[in-house]
This record gives structure tokens, C-alpha cells and sequence, in this order.
């Protein structure tokens, strides 16, 4: 007897190994490719102490998986640790998968099958767009399953009415994911078991209660009913994982019921060590060489969504050199990262000397967003137009990110900042208090309180000082994002407000405005210690190429001599190729691709009309 | 065993005892302490100091805002008395207490003793805050909308119905039935459920979905002769409802405020149920004029409204992009209106804006028919935005008007009238000038209201942490009886919706300006 428990421990020892292996590399994968802190950025799961946050979501089907997703996730401090919470997870899952195929084989201990469903979610996770929820909801459902099947499943009328108990709990429990035991059991009950009554009286179950249960106890519609919970519920990318976590339980069943039992058995069952060794190895390289292949197909797709949850998590941390080093990488620019990367700039003191070091290639909108981006990144666009000045702009876009995203914690911190700035201390108290009732939020939330209560402590605040010194004092009315005059009206308040001007310059320079630069040169350079930025320096000189009667006295004043060389060399390449456009597009992108009139010449967008000219028209 | 069963007992008996002494805001057997008087009033949150209440309200729930050790308040009314411990000054009332203690003292004064204990063991007692039970029950149960700020795009919103005697609050339908859509504009017949309507724009259809005797149904009233309706007000017959049709434009501002509403063009249309017709007439949709917010008087004679001069008029044309938003005003108008011969009289102006030199907006009769009450404001028609809106009453008998004190130094609007007229119920935002929130004010028949008070809540500390809007309060007598997931099924189904028909009259003869209604 003790000989064969420990012939036993050997075989489950190898089947361990393998999970161990194929798990941790899971981990590895997990915690340098994917970088689980940036998951929440796709749709943060907010975590609320409280009553009243648990009764809403017990009140929807599969809720209470919301509940314990969202908990677990507010501990994500870092990459390390959402790793380990995730490697845990489809460490647990393996084993409950695992054990659940060895009591419908009947076989033992059952090896790299198990490994399949970890692996589906783990491309899933990859792309950033699946919780914690469809892993809880799955490894409760075969819970379930597993205890049917080990302790209720010798009478038949007390399986069904178990089994009937089961999935009214589990789909309150779990929402449509309770499809998973029902239907699972109906399959048992069917191909396994040959209870035909039972598993149809099952399968009639998994159809109908969802129905039944959105029809009169629940406010959901049949649809949220039936798919809440199960892996394909909001997914567009790599479906085939999706649909593959759906589907592999039942074709495990099914290929159970194919080879029949005792073929299955024969198939996963116990050879000599030696020779279930090598199946276990055989088995952990095939699914890592299938992990492989699978996640290289994704990695396109993961570097796009990483690249922009990275760059927007280190802007709202500002960590601008991060910043601008995510977007000399990227490969793939679009007006979000262009927007942040000029936030960056700025931040960095090199806007107007730089920012045509990068792609500038969306104009004006890569500076200030445009209204489709606001709409499509509206916290981003709320926390530079926060930087800026614009605190109406900033609550506007905030709030909508909470209609679009769910509460998150920089969301509430972003409002009651904002409200406080509006000297609106009673609403911004309210947005406090609930981050307050957020795990982990407290102290940072108990400064910013400390703020609220009393302005001279927000006076004392550099940052708060800065942006309250530049919040426009002038009413401008937009339909969404701040045109141009509200920043002129902010800059003509407070020339002081450096980001403002500089971004306005900017704007001007984007939209190839010289005339405007012209006229502000002395200002600008007023409020930058008498110094002009490279690219203004450049767009002066452009102007008076332009404007013969133009003073060029202000050239001297302004303009180093080092532009003016630089302009000679410009002019003598494009002279070289009699204005041939292309070729000299070519020769000038390596030696000038990065000066303001390369950009003029050859990469200006067409401007678009000012918002506030063109929706009120 | 038995000593097993006493252990057990006695086991009971702490944990028991552990949790009322653990317990904060329970209410107890009456307690006696020696206090010193605070010579002073506590400071509670939500202020339920000096008001009327109803003698059907919810327990009013609320924190003491004083610093201490504990808390002891006592409410008494007649020989009633309610004890309420409390560790944080949160006191929670216990329902039954509450509602027997109202019940039984009607007419009488409600007085609120708050004992706070020192840090030294000693305490203080602050001067008793008393309130009035009135006689005049209010309307069981009030529906809004509730959602958060909006701005432009919404995902999570929903018409709920609050019983008003509890705490309980039931969705009438929540747009993720309805493909995340905006729903607005509910309106009940005579304060009642048997017949009423609400608004869908987007999801399933732009529609209204209408309940008549039991049968809810969606009714597309765009028509060849108008657009989408809001803003519905009910014939006192049951038969007809009267429509804004308006044009919108949410527009923002970068100080102050962010939101506004400008009113591009406006009239005004009439729906008769019975024969799915739309009608209108020139005098309630002027090509010169914008009319909205119409109201019928309680007797169906007359129809209130609100009227100002085409958009157009106030343009500064030298202005490129003039929107002219802070330049219009709307007067008070009414017009006579023959039920029996679908006949419209005589057009008035009530009041105007000449005189008053503000903007009127959302005209209620009360169902007595003695009041008007309207919400007033510098400019615009959609008073929600703009801090300055106050809610001001017109004696119908005087044709007097006046603001009375319920208002607010923030936007005070959308009110609604109890069935019997002694109550109403508006919106303000008063508590932080941001979201808004129900709140009750009691009316006399001179006219005379009593100090507001906020929709009371289980949660003492609710309002600390809400971020909803409470939008568009309106008193119901009793709940909504369809459930949502018939109201949900009538916006999806294909077969019981109806498309109205525009009055051939109205095609045939005035027409109105084509750029309104679209």
C-alpha cells in the first residue's frame, strides 16, 4: 500500500513539475512582457468599501465576481505582485481543470491537458482586455462541478435537484459563466453517465435561466444574462482563445465520450515512470512551443496597447523622460501618444526646441487633442488640459471618462482637484471621500483633503499654485476641446503661465501661423529669459523669407547665428534640385527632418478650421 | 448537555451584547445625562433644522457635525420618544419607531435633543432643534432620473421610483435594457401610474413610451409636422399631451460653470392618444416665435407656457459665431383651449420679460389650480445650468408673483406639485452647487412654503459620497406598476410600437418653419 502511494507521489511529483514550469514561465511572461499594472488602464475595476458598492453588484448576476475581481485588483502596486496574484490564479485554475478531467476520465494524474485554459487566458491577458472575473467565475464553476460529480452524483434525482441548486447559485454567483457547470454536467450526465433525463432537464436549465432570471429578477439585459462572466463577453481581439476557454471543457468531454472511457484512460493513464516522463515532457514543450506561437501571432498587438497604456501610466506619474523614450520606439503614432509626447517635451524644457525631433505629423491635434480623441482618451485629454490651466476643460473630460471608464482613483483624484481649483470645496470633498473608500488611497487622499479644508495649505502646494495662477479669467465658449482663444485669453492673463505660451507658440507653429509667432517673438521671448526656442528661431527666419518688408532687425535680436547657417544650407539643398519637391524632400530628411521648416514645407497637415468657427456655423 | 445549552447561551448573550455596545446610531432604551448646556443649536448634515415634514416620511437620517466622544440624540413628539446612541454622530432611526412616532403626532412639534459627550466624560446639550409633523401627507413615492454629471456621452442612467415612506428605491428602467441609451422627460397622469410616459432618445429608438391603462406601448411622435417631443405635460382629461419640440445645442464654457443649453428654435405640439393624431397651431408654434415648457391648467382650459422671440433676433451678425445664448428670455404665456372642440382662444402674456427682466422656464399649475409655480433665470429656457435659477410662485387669483424664500444663492429648479397641492418637490443644488438633489418644501394655501428639506436616506453620510444627479423629481401617488423588462420589451418591440400621425389640418394649412423640425 505504501509502495503504491509512493509510486503514486511520483507520477502527481512529474505533473507538478510541469505545471510549475509552464506556470512560472507564465509568471516571467506576465510580469516583463505584459506588465500587469497597465491592465487596469484599460478599464479600471474601482474597489469601493462599503455597502452600498456590494449590494449593486450583488444585485446583477455574477456580481459578486465583479466584487472580489475588483478587491484583488486594487493590490496591483506593482508588476510583481499582479503577476504573482495572476500566476496564482491560473496555477489554480490548472489544478482544479486538472482535477476535474481526472474525475471524468477517471485517469490519473492527468498532465498538460490541464495547462490548456491557463494558456487561453494568458494570450487573453496579454491584449489587456480580461479581469480576474472570468478566471474566478470559471475555477468556482468547475468547483462546483467537481463536487456534483464526486459527492452528489450517485442518485439521480438528487443530482438533478443538486445540480438545478447549483446553477440558480452560480448564476447569481457567477452571471452567464454558470454555463460552464450546466452545461458540463448536462454533457456528463449525457455521454458519460447516459442519464439522458437528467442531462436534458440540465441543458433545458442553461438555456432558460438566464432568460427567466433577466425577464423578472434582474435589471440585465438576456444578452448580459448569458454572457457576463464568460470569456468571449467584450472581447474582439484573439477570439480563438476566447472561444477556445468556452469550447475545451465540453470537447474534453466530447473526446472523452469519443475515445470512450477506458481508451482515455488507457491514453492519459499511468505507463512505466520512464515512459510518462517523457509524455509529461513531450507534452510541457508542445504547449510552450503552442504558447509561443500563439503569443508571437498577439505581439503587434501587445506592443500597440502597451506603448499607449505605458506612456499614458508614466504621464499621469510624471515620468516624462519615460515618456518621450516610449515614443522615439513607437512605431506606430497616433494623436494620443503624440499629444502625450508633447506633454513630455515640455516637461522635459525642450518643446519649441525639440518637439520636430518627433512626429508632428497630426498638427495641431497632436498638441491639444481633437474632439474624436478627447472622446476616445478623455481622462489623458482632461489631465493635460488640467496642466494647461483649463479647469472646466479638465472637469468636462474627466467626467466623461467616468461615463466611458468607471470611477478610478485618478479619476476622483483628477475631479476633486479640479473642483477644489474652482474653489467648489464641498463637491471636490465628495470625490475625496470616496477615494477615501478606496484600499490603499487613503494617505495620498488625506493630503489632498488636508488641501480642500484649508487654501492656505493649497496655496503652499507648487503644483496647485501653478495651474490656480492659470485657469483663464476670460469666458470662451467651446463645444469640447479649448480653441486657440481660450489660450490667448489664458496667455493674456498670465504671460507668466510658461505651458500656456508655450503651447500656444506651438499651436501657432503646427498650424504654420507665423504672422502670429512674429508677433509674439518678443513677448515669448520676455517670459524665457530673453531667449527664443530653436523652432521659433526658425519660423522667423521662414517669415521674413516670406514677408520681404518684414524688419529683419528682429532676426539679428532673436535669431542665433547658427540658425542662420543652418538656413543657408537648407536653402542651398533645395536650390540643388531646381524645386524638384521629392527628391528634396529626401536629400533635406536626414540633416533637417528635425527643424520647424522641414516640417512647413513638407509635413504640415491642412489646418483645420477653428471648433469654435465651425460648429457654430 | 445542559451546561452545554448554558454555555451556549451565555455565549449568545455576549456576542449579543458586544454588538449593541459595538453598534453606532441604534436607537435605545430611554437614557438619562447630566449635560451642560452648549447654549448653542448642533450642526447637523443634511439640515433638517426648522422644517415641515410630512407624516409619511422616511426617517431623517442624518450626522451630527460637532466634535465628541458620543452621541445621544432624543426625538420626541407628544409622549413618543426615539432614543438614538451613537458612537460617530451618525444617527440611524429605527423605521418603525420612526413611522409610529409620526403617525401618532401629527400636527404636533417633532423636537430633536443632541447630547454630545466630552472628551473628559462629561456632556455638553445643545439646544433642541424643533420641526413640525404636519397634518398634509406627501405623495408616496418619487421617480427621477438618476445618473452622473452629464457632459456629452453617457453609458450608465435610469429612471428610478423612491418610495418615499421607506427607504427602498426600485428602477423603472435603467438604460442597460435599453442599449445604453438617454431616457428623460417621465410625466404621470394626475399623479398617478395608470397612465404615463417617458422619453428614449438613441438605443432602441428615439420615442416615447407610453403607458395608458395598463398597456405600454412606444409611440414615435416625429412627425412631417415636428421632431423628437420632450418636456410632456398632460391634459387633465387623460386624452392629450402637450409637447415641446425643441433644438438643443450643449454648449461649455471655460470659467464658472462648464455646461450650458442654448434653445435654437422651439414650438410647441399636442398628441391626442386616442386618434395618434399630432396637432399644433401658429399661436403655440410661431415661426417667430420659440415656445416651450407647456403646462395645462388643472381644469384643461388653458395652456401655460413659455415663449420667446426666434433665436435669429438677439444675433449680432457682426459677431462671427454670435450664439446669443445669454440674450434670450422667455415670457409667461397662456392660451385658452375649448377640450371638447380641440379649439385653441385667446393668447395672453402672463408675464413678461420686459417687466421682470428674467427668463421664465418650466411652468407648473398646482392640481387645485390656485399656483403657478416657474423657475426663473437671467437668460435661457434650461435653468439647470445656471446657477441663478430660483423657483418663484404666481398667485393665479392675483396674478401676482414673488420668489419665495425656499431658493437658494445656487440653481433651484424642475419642480413638481403633490396631488393635493400641499407639497412640492424641486431640484437644487444647493448642497455643493454641482449635483443636484431632491428637496420638499410644504405650501399653505396662501401660498406660504416652509424652510426645504433634502430626500432623507438610510445612509446618514449619503450625500457625502453621492455623485449621482437626481434629475427631474416627480411625485407619483403610487409605484410605477410595469415592470422594467416590459418597458424595456415595448422600446425593443417592433409590433405594439406606433408611429403618430401629423394633423392632415396642420399639413394643409400652417406649417410650421421647416428649419424648427427637422
Amino acid at each position: 500500500m505504501t509502495a503504491l502511494k509512493e509510486n503514486q507521489k511520483k507520477y502527481i511529483f512529474a505533473v507538478w513539475l510541469q505545471e510549475l514550469i509552464v506556470i512560472t514561465l507564465c509568471f516571467f511572461y506576465l510580469l516583463i512582457r505584459v506588465q500587469p499594472v497597465l491592465i487596469p488602464e484599460f478599464r479600471t475595476p474601482v474597489f469601493i468599501n462599503g455597502t452600498e458598492y456590494l449590494q449593486n453588484l450583488l444585485a446583477v448576476p455574477g456580481g459578486i465576481m465583479d466584487w472580489l475581481s475588483a478587491f484583488l485588483m486594487q493590490f496591483w502596486v506593482s508588476d510583481a505582485v499582479g503577476a504573482l496574484c495572476l500566476a496564482c490564479f491560473l496555477w489554480l485554475l490548472t489544478v482544479i481543470s486538472r482535477k476535474w478531467i481526472e474525475t471524468i476520465s477517471g485517469s490519473s494524474p492527468v498532465h498538460t491537458l490541464q495547462l490548456i485554459p491557463a494558456l487561453f487566458f494568458t494570450i487573453q491577458l496579454s491584449l489587456y482586455s480580461i479581469h480576474l472575473n472570468s478566471i474566478f467565475s470559471l475555477i468556482f464553476n468547475l468547483l462546483a462541478l467537481i463536487l456534483l460529480d464526486l459527492w452528489i452524483s450517485r442518485n439521480g434525482a438528487i443530482r438533478i435537484i443538486s445540480a438545478i441548486a447549483f446553477s440558480c447559485l452560480l448564476f447569481w454567483a457567477t452571471g452567464g459563466a454558470f454555463l460552464y457547470f450546466t452545461v458540463l454536467a448536462a454533457l456528463e450526465d449525457l455521454l458519460l453517465r447516459k442519464r439522458y433525463l437528467s442531462g436534458f432537464i440540465l441543458l433545458a436549465a442553461s438555456a432558460v435561466l438566464p432568460f427567466m432570471a433577466s425577464s423578472t429578477i434582474f435589471v440585465v439585459t438576456h444578452n448580459q444574462a448569458y454572457i457576463h462572466n464568460l470569456p468571449i463577453e467584450g472581447q474582439t481581439e484573439t477570439l480563438y482563445a476566447a472561444y477556445g476557454l468556452l469550447f475545451f471543457y465540453p470537447l474534453v468531454i466530447t473526446g472523452a465520450f469519443l475515445l470512450q472511457v477506458k481508451k482515455v484512460k488507457t491514453f492519459l493513464g499511468r505507463f512505466a515512470y520512464s515512459v510518462y516522463l517523457i509524455r509529461v515532457g513531450v507534452g510541457t514543450v508542445v504547449i510552450i512551443l503552442l504558447a509561443i506561437i500563439a503569443l508571437q501571432r498577439t505581439t503587434e498587438s501587445i506592443q500597440l496597447f502597451k506603448s499607449v497604456f505605458q506612456t499614458n501610466r508614466f504621464a499621469r506619474h510624471g515620468l516624462w523622460p519615460e515618456v518621450l523614450m516610449n515614443a522615439s520606439h513607437s512605431t506606430n503614432p497616433n494623436i494620443l501618444l503624440a499629444c502625450q509626447t508633447n506633454r513630455g517635451l515640455y516637461h522635459r524644457g525642450v518643446l519649441l526646441d525639440s518637439m520636430f525631433s518627433y512626429k508632428q505629423t497630426f498638427g495641431l491635434s497632436g498638441l491639444l487633442f481633437n474632439k474624436e480623441w478627447c472622446q476616445g482618451w478623455p481622462e489623458e485629454a482632461s489631465e493635460l488640459y488640467l496642466d494647461i490651466g483649463f479647469v472646466n476643460e479638465a472637469e468636462h473630460w474627466a467626467q466623461e471618462a467616468i461615463e466611458i471608464k468607471g470611477i478610478s482613483p485618478s479619476l476622483l483624484r483628477q475631479l476633486g482637484i479640479v473642483f477644489m481649483l474652482k474653489g467648489n470645496h464641498e463637491t471636490a470633498s465628495r470625490y475625496f471621500n470616496i477615494l477615501r473608500k478606496i484600499p490603499l488611497q487613503a494617505a495620498a487622499v488625506d493630503s489632498l483633503i488636508a488641501c480642500n479644508n484649508d487654501p492656505s495649505v493649497m496655496a503652499r502646494t507648487a503644483d496647485f499654485l501653478r495651474i490656480g495662477s492659470s485657469i483663464p479669467e476670460e469666458d470662451v465658449i467651446t463645444l469640447g476641446r479649448p480653441p486657440l482663444k481660450a489660450l490667448e485669453s489664458i496667455v493674456k492673463k498670465n504671460p507668466a503661465n510658461t505651458m500656456a505660451f508655450e503651447y500656444l507658440m506651438a499651436a501657432y507653429l503646427l498650424n504654420g501661423d507665423l504672422k502670429e509667432i512674429w508677433k509674439r517673438a518678443a513677448d515669448f521671448a520676455a517670459a524665457k529669459n530673453g531667449k527664443l526656442p530653436r523652432h521659433i528661431q526658425e519660423a522667423l527666419i521662414v517669415y521674413t523669407v516670406l514677408n520681404k518688408e518684414a524688419d529683419r532687425s528682429t532676426l539679428d535680436r532673436w535669431v542665433s547665428t547658427a540658425s542662420m547657417n543652418s538656413f543657408s544650407i537648407y536653402e542651398q539643398v533645395l536650390r540643388k534640385y531646381h524645386g524638384n519637391k521629392n527628391n528634396a524632400q529626401q536629400a533635406l530628411h536626414m540633416q533637417f527632418g528635425n527643424t520647424y521648416w522641414y516640417y512647413i514645407q513638407f509635413l504640415i497637415p491642412p489646418v483645420q478650421p477653428m471648433e469654435s468657427q465651425n460648429d457654430f456655423q | 448537555m445542559i451546561s452545554n445549552n448554558r454555555a451556549a447561551a451565555a455565549l449568545l448573550a455576549i456576542v449579543f451584547s458586544a454588538i449593541l455596545i459595538s453598534c453606532s446610531g441604534c436607537s435605545v432604551n430611554q437614557k438619562s445625562v447630566d449635560a451642560v448646556p452648549a447654549g448653542k443649536q448642533a450642526v447637523i448634515r443634511p439640515d433638517y433644522a426648522g422644517i415641515t415634514i410630512p407624516p409619511n416620511i422616511a426617517p431623517l437620517n442624518f450626522r451630527v457635525m460637532e466634535t465628541g466622544n458620543g452621541y445621544l440624540v432624543k426625538i420626541q413628539a407628544g409622549r413618543d420618544l426615539i432614543q438614538v446612541e451613537s458612537a460617530n454622530g451618525s444617527v440611524q432611526i429605527s423605521e418603525s419607531q420612526w413611522n409610529k412616532l409620526l403617525r401618532e403626532n401629527a400636527g404636533q412639534k417633532l423636537t430633536i435633543e443632541i447630547f454630545v459627550k466630552n472628551a473628559d466624560g462629561t456632556w455638553k446639550k445643545f439646544e433642541p432643534i424643533v420641526n413640525i409633523i404636519s397634518r398634509d401627507s406627501i405623495d408616496g413615492y418619487l421617480t427621477y432620473r438618476k445618473f452622473g454629471p452629464l457632459y456629452n456621452m453617457y453609458k450608465k442612467m435610469g429612471i428610478y421610483q423612491r418610495c418615499l415612506e421607506d427607504f427602498s428605491e426600485k428602477p423603472v428602467l435603467a438604460n442597460n435594457l435599453t442599449l445604453d441609451n438617454c431616457m428623460n422627460c417621465h410625466n404621470f397622469w394626475k399623479n398617478g401610474t395608470d397612465r404615463w410616459l417617458f422619453h428614449m432618445r438613441g438605443g432602441p429608438g428615439t420615442a416615447m413610451i407610453l403607458t395608458v391603462d395598463g398597456k405600454t406601448r412606444k409611440v414615435d411622435t416625429k412627425t412631417a409636422i415636428n421632431g423628437p417631443t420632450a418636456y410632456p405635460s398632460w391634459h387633465p382629461s387623460g386624452k392629450s399631451i402637450a409637447f415641446a419640440v425643441s433644438k438643443l445645442l450643449l454648449f461649455f464654457h471655460e470659467i464658472g460653470e462648464c455646461r450650458d443649453v442654448l434653445d435654437r428654435s422651439s414650438d410647441i405640439v399636442v398628441y391626442d392618444i386616442e386618434t395618434n393624431i399630432i396637432t399644433t397651431n401658429p399661436l403655440i408654434a410661431s415661426p417667430d416665435r420659440m415656445e416651450n415648457w407647456p403646462a395645462w391648467s388643472p381644469d384643461g382650459k388653458y395652456l401655460y407656457f413659455c415663449s420667446s422671440p426666434k433665436l435669429e433676433m438677439f444675433e449680432d451678425t457682426t459677431v462671427e459665431g454670435d450664439l446669443a445664448y445669454d440674450k434670450i428670455r422667455y415670457d409667461l404665456m397662456r392660451i385658452g383651449y375649448d377640450a371638447s372642440a380641440q379649439t385653441w382662444g385667446h393668447l395672453e402674456k402672463v408675464i413678461s420679460t420686459d417687466e421682470t427682466g428674467l427668463s421664465i422656464s418650466e411652468p407648473r399649475v398646482s392640481p387645485d389650480g390656485r399656483f403657478l409655480l416657474f423657475t426663473a433665470t437671467k437668460y435661457s429656457q434650461f435653468p439647470i445650468y445656471l446657477q441663478d435659477a430660483d423657483i418663484c410662485i404666481l398667485d393665479l387669483a392675483t396674478g401676482k408673483w414673488r420668489k419665495p424664500d425656499i431658493n437658494s444663492d445656487k440653481a433651484d429648479s424642475f419642480h413638481s406639485w403633490s396631488a393635493d397641492s400641499k407639497w412640492i418637490v424641486f431640484s437644487s443644488k444647493r448642497m455643493d452647487g454641482f449635483f443636484t438633489t431632491p428637496f420638499f418644501s410644504h405650501v399653505d394655501t396662501a401660498g406660504n412654503f416652509t424652510k426645504p428639506f433634502i430626500l432623507p436616506q438610510e445612509d446618514p453620510v449619503f450625500y457625502e459620497t453621492c455623485i449621482h444627479v437626481y434629475n427631474a423629481p416627480e411625485f407619483s401617488h403610487e409605484a410605477v406598476k410595469v415592470s422594467p423588462q416590459v418597458l424595456a420589451e415595448a422600446a425593443f418591440s417592433a409590433e405594439t410600437a406606433i408611429n403618430a400621425k401629423p394633423d392632415p389640418a396642420v399639413i394643409a394649412g400652417f406649417k410650421p418653419d421647416e428649419k424648427k423640425t427637422r
